[in-house]
């Protein structure tokens, strides 16, 4: 699911980059630092919106550097057990197959694609398959979180197509 | 869901302990952590006092024998409790060795069969909790540390199964082979399937190629153009039209320089880039990425295209590799550009978690019946029934395997054919370089220093590129051996058939052109071999393999679900190696060392396991003897034996490494009785073994491995006294680094004189017609032989003896056609009419400096490295005495008026290092080397004195 969140982030900056330019590099390295990061707290930083206050510099004794604390908000994605999410399948094997939602990845099980689905080892790319449908990478599948493992930097989810509506999205 | 857990009493639990109380009844649900039973036991504390008390010799009072301690045991798993064992009844004491036995069996609604990144793959419950209910689980051997699971999956996606889900998922795959009649096989890709370097050199020459390539489409075009201008001329301007095809071939104008003779060898290599592949210290960072420094050339061994296509029908095809997960990749998408024969089955370094041996059970762990394993290397899969072996692939000289940093050095005692002991040694990183300090130890890294090291290694390699040192140095050669040519040619006295000789290569290799009327002083020698057929071989097999086991498969006995014993590929494997040597009867001699009990040695158990019976002694059953010397008392005693064959060493490691018996008429070691007339065939070869020495430039590492190999003489014998008289006189010479040893000459003579007779002293007479120009041609050889060496001039000084006495060899280069069978004895680059003998020197050199390095003497200026090298090799031409057996003609040229009587003199004292090494121009080597001391000196003065 996706979040509006306020967060702040802290800069340390080398005093070589004092001058004018020193709002415009904060800028780039809140982007640089913050987006595409994932903390197990808030999930998948996705996009910086706006960049509410970077703050007043603080010159850190001893080192020169100075400490700008940033308040922004950003766009956030963090997977919650229940939701529903569509995803690209990018790796399957005879144990399941891995999809990709955005950052995340999610893995569904064999055990958990509908009893029909079969898995095809000689397929070309190997692949899942029913008589109505193919899942082999590539293929966009709509899945339910059955389970997320949030890690301090790293998220990862099982999912299930094994309830109605779920599996390989036809368009 | 699933049927239900049995659960065990821990081990760690204070036994004997006595159960007390049930506390849950079946039908109960239970959560982690629940109390499933009380018991009680005796403290530690009140045992050791009873003991104590025992020992002294009181009574302990019954009351004190009583468990004084209560405890409880708590599920590690939810569920709901089905049913308690017999044992679990409320008073039951149960020991130690009882803990083992299930006590209460749970249902789990869900049995978390799939795991991933500590989280079950169904269920989503987190399995991480690391508290003492987990403990034992988490001591338990296996890659997870979840009880009985198995990491499955080829990639590192971290998706491990219990052993049921396992076994089901086996059970799948297997009736899917089945049912496409297909087994599965395990491929290894470095050596095997392709070759793989990172020398500069191959990207240089493919750019040469390429560039050349170039120029002739575009002179092609321009003659095109011209050609469709003439006839649009001549058809006066309606030719438009018409005159799009030109009839004439085009001529290309001949190309500036010689075109790179490698080019159909390299024609398929193709190269790469790894993204992760960064200078030593880089540190990835955000945004800035540094660029990957490194190319990689990789050649698909011959034939690899049809050998995956048409066994991709019959095979489910798997790479395990060595090399990082990016590498394999690559090369899959090399190899496999279209994912349809591997398809994403790839497991390597980075997953398989072990970086010096492979497993068959990480890929199948509960059954490995339908399994064939292809792999250069035997060492790293144990003793995997399943290995089919194939000989390494080596297609670019002395790289080796650039992912087998991790693995001990190949052994070149497991096949000394000259191509393996070269690729060993060039393997090694200590013998990568012919330098004589080895800067890497040869032993077997640990993890963490061997990714170090592979990455040194490679930089080595690119740095020290040992395909241009090789092209390099057989220029060097060629152009010596081409003046010496040229010289005797002015002299008058060489033939026309010498010219032959003294081009073999020229004339051979593909992009030949005539040689004389050539512009350029050298030609461009092909160094790499495109040819190969080991994927044939190994194809047969596999058909037969899996023939065999669908054979068995469709006899079973119907409608009966067990799998015939047949289907069996281990089994069939054997079975096929059985019939190789089937019949022989093997005795070894002077193969197997003392101190090796022989039923436990190496080639004791491959000979039978290849089928042979092998005895210790010599009886009439016995077919062959194999042996690695001559002279034995077994052979004495084998020439007597009408039905024992004697052969050498080398047959049965071809035989083996071909999987076929070899015809032993190229093997055969001549026999002590027919001593005398091998030996005459041996000192007419003299004559001749000069004159192609000057041809193919061999020095002395080629009479190195041609000592090694046996040979087809031209007459059908097989004269293999060099290797005794190697054998004889080098180690006196190594030990002592002076001079071959009196005695030995002596003893050399004698056997020399008594193999003299007509057709030898013919022969000699002849020899000493053209001794003029012949010996011109030692001297270059001995130079080559030597500039590729090391500072081994203990190693040359009985060279140009052992050569002028014994070398046996006939006018032909020692080749594939001579032996039946895939090229396994010649390396890579050299089998074939267009082998060539130098590419063979230059290996086994590299072989020679460990054994006949030795510690510089202080005054022992002239053998170090440092020394330009032809000036040593120069000097490494020593003046042979009196006492060494060389022909007259030879002698009358190697003195020097001055150095010969100093030689002579000197013989037989205590030589200093200084004179050891001189020859004719000794004297000048001296002189310079004092020159640039005293030179020294004077700098050090100088700067002394400005201070």
């Amino acid at each position: 699911m996706f979040f509006l969140r306020q967060l702040t982030h802290t800069i340390l900056l080398h005093p070589s980059y004092f001058g004018a330019q020193l709002e415009d590099y904060l800028r780039q390295k809140l982007y640089e630092d913050v987006e595409g990061t994932c903390s197990g707290k808030y999930g998948y930083i996705i996009s910086v919106v706006t960049i509410n206050d970077i703050g007043e510099g603080k010159i850190m004794p001893g080192t020169g550097q100075a400490r700008f604390k940033c308040s922004y908000t950003a766009i956030v994605m963090k997977p919650f057990k229940g939701e529903v999410v569509d995803g690209k399948v990018v790796n399957v094997n005879k144990m399941g197959f891995f999809a990709m939602v955005g950052p995340l990845q999610v893995f569904v099980s064999s055990h958990l694609v509908h009893a029909d689905m079969k898995f095809d080892p000689n397929a070309s790319p190997q692949c899942y398959r029913s008589n109505d449908e193919v899942i082999q990478r590539d293929t966009c599948v709509r899945m339910e979180i059955v389970g997320c493992r949030i890690e301090a930097n790293d998220i990862f989810a099982i999912g299930t197509i094994k309830k109605d509506f779920m599996g390989q999205i036809q368009d | 869901m699933g049927d239900s857990t049995p659960l065990t009493l821990r081990a760690d639990l204070p036994y004997p302990i006595t159960l007390t109380r049930l506390v849950l009844v079946p039908g109960q649900p239970v959560r982690r952590g629940d109390r499933l039973l009380e018991y009680s036991f005796l403290s530690a504390t009140q045992r050791k006092e009873n003991e104590a008390a025992l020992k002294q010799g009181k009574t302990v009072p019954p009351e004190k024998h009583k468990n004084d301690m209560v405890g409880s045991w708590e599920s590690p798993i939810d569920g709901e409790i089905v049913r308690w064992g017999e044992a679990a009844k409320t008073g039951t004491v149960i020991e130690r060795r009882q803990a083992s036995k299930p006590l209460v069996w749970v249902e789990q609604p869900c049995t978390h069969p799939v795991q991933i990144h500590g989280m079950c793959g169904v269920c989503g419950a987190d399995l991480t909790n690391d508290d003492y209910l987990s403990r034992p689980a988490a001591e338990e051997p296996g890659p997870s540390r979840y009880p009985g699971s198995f990491e499955l999956a080829h990639d590192a996606l971290g998706v491990t199964v219990s052993t049921n889900e396992a076994k089901r998922l086996e059970t799948l795959s297997r009736d899917t082979l089945l049912s496409s009649r297909r087994l599965s096989l395990i491929v290894d890709l470095d050596q095997t399937i392709i070759h793989t370097t990172v020398d500069p050199t191959v990207g240089e020459w493919m750019n040469e190629i390429m560039e050349d390539e170039e120029e002739e489409r575009r002179a092609k075009e321009e003659e095109e153009e011209k050609e469709k201008k003439d006839k649009a001329v001549e058809e006066g301007g309606e030719g438009d039209k018409s005159a799009v095809r030109s009839t004439t071939p085009p001529m290309s104008p001949p190309p500036k320089r010689e075109k790179n003779p490698n080019a159909e060898a390299l024609k398929d290599v193709a190269r790469f880039q790894l993204a992760d592949d960064l200078p030593p210290g880089a540190v990835k960072t955000k945004g800035r990425r540094p660029e990957p420094v490194r190319w990689y050339y990789t050649k698909p061994r011959p034939g690899l295209t049809k050998f995956l296509s048409s066994l991709s029908e019959l095979y489910e095809m798997h790479v395990y590799t060595m090399g990082t997960r990016t590498y394999a990749d690559a090369i899959c998408r090399v190899i496999d550009p279209e994912g349809k024969i591997f398809g994403g089955r790839i497991l390597s370094r980075d997953e398989s978690g072990s970086m010096s041996s492979k497993s068959l059970v990480r890929l199948f762990p509960t059954d490995q019946s339908m399994v064939v394993v292809i792999d250069d290397r035997s060492d790293v899969w144990g003793d995997c029934p399943n290995l089919v072996k194939v000989v390494p692939y080596d297609f670019f000289i002395g790289i080796g395997d650039i992912n087998g940093s991790f693995l001990p050095p190949t052994q070149p005692a497991v096949t000394p054919i000259p191509a393996a002991a070269a690729a060993a040694a060039a393997s090694s990183p200590s013998t990568a370089a012919s330098s004589p300090g080895p800067e890497t130890p040869p032993e077997i890294p640990s993890t963490e220093d061997g990714l170090l090291l592979q990455s040194k290694l490679l930089d080595d390699l690119a740095e020290k590129r040992p395909l241009a040192k090789l092209e390099e140095e057989t220029e060097r050669a060629e152009e010596e051996a081409e003046s010496a040519a040229e010289a005797a040619e002015a002299e008058g006295s060489g033939k026309p058939e010498k010219d032959a000789t003294a081009e073999p290569q020229a004339a051979q290799a593909p992009a030949a052109q005539a040689h004389h009327p050539h512009p350029h002083p050298h030609h461009r020698k092909q160094l790499l071999n495109p040819e190969d057929h080991e994927l044939e071989r190994v194809a047969g097999i596999l058909r037969e393999v899996h023939s065999g086991f669908y054979k068995a498969f469709d006899d079973r006995v119907p409608g009966s679900n067990a799998m015939p014993l047949q289907c069996d590929t281990p089994l069939l494997i054997q079975e096929i190696k059985d019939q190789v040597l089937s019949g022989c009867v093997i005795a070894f001699t002077g193969v197997i060392p003392r101190n090796v009990v022989p039923e436990r040695s190496d080639i004791w158990q491959t000979a039978e396991s290849f089928g042979a019976l092998c005895v210790h002694e010599l009886n009439d059953k016995v077919t062959h003897l194999v042996t690695a010397t001559l002279g034995t008392e077994k052979m004495h005693r084998a020439a007597r034996m009408p039905r024992t064959q004697v052969v050498w060493l080398t047959w049965l490691q071809t035989s083996i490494a071909l999987w076929r018996r070899e015809p032993e008429d190229p093997f055969l070691a001549h026999r002590p009785s027919t001593g005398s007339g091998s030996r005459g065939v041996n000192s007419r070869a003299d004559s001749e073994d000069a004159k192609q020495a000057e041809g193919g430039g061999g020095g002395g590492g080629a009479a190195f491995g041609r000592a090694r190999e046996p040979e087809t003489d031209a007459d059908g014998d097989t004269p293999m006294t060099e290797e005794s008289g190697d054998t004889e006189s080098e180690g006196p010479v190594d030990a002592d680094g002076h001079h071959v040893s009196e005695d030995d000459l002596a003893q050399d003579a004698a056997v020399f004189d008594a193999a003299w007779d007509d057709d030898a002293q013919a022969e000699f007479d002849k020899f000493l017609e053209d001794g003029s120009d012949d010996d011109d041609d030692d001297d270059d050889e001995a130079h080559t032989a030597t500039d590729g060496g090391d500072n081994d001039d203990s190693s040359s000084d009985d060279e140009p003896v052992n050569r002028s006495r014994s070398r046996a060899e006939t006018p032909s280069v020692w080749s594939r056609a001579a032996t039946p069978g895939p090229s396994i004895l010649s390396r890579a680059g050299t089998p074939g009419p267009e082998q060539d003998p130098k590419h063979v020197r230059y290996a086994d050199e590299e072989n020679q400096p460990l054994e006949s390095v030795r510690q510089p003497q202080p005054g022992d200026i002239s053998s170090f490295p440092a020394l330009p090298p032809r000036k040593r090799a120069r000097l490494l031409l020593t003046a042979p005495t009196d006492d060494d057996d060389v022909p007259e003609a030879n002698r009358m040229n190697y003195t020097a008026p001055g150095s010969y009587g100093k030689e002579k003199g000197e013989a037989n004292g205590d030589m200093g290092p200084e004179t050891d090494g001189e020859g004719t121009e000794g004297t000048g080597g001296g002189a310079s080397e004092a020159e640039s001391e005293d030179e020294f000196a004077q700098m050090l003065a100088d700067s002394l004195a400005e201070e």
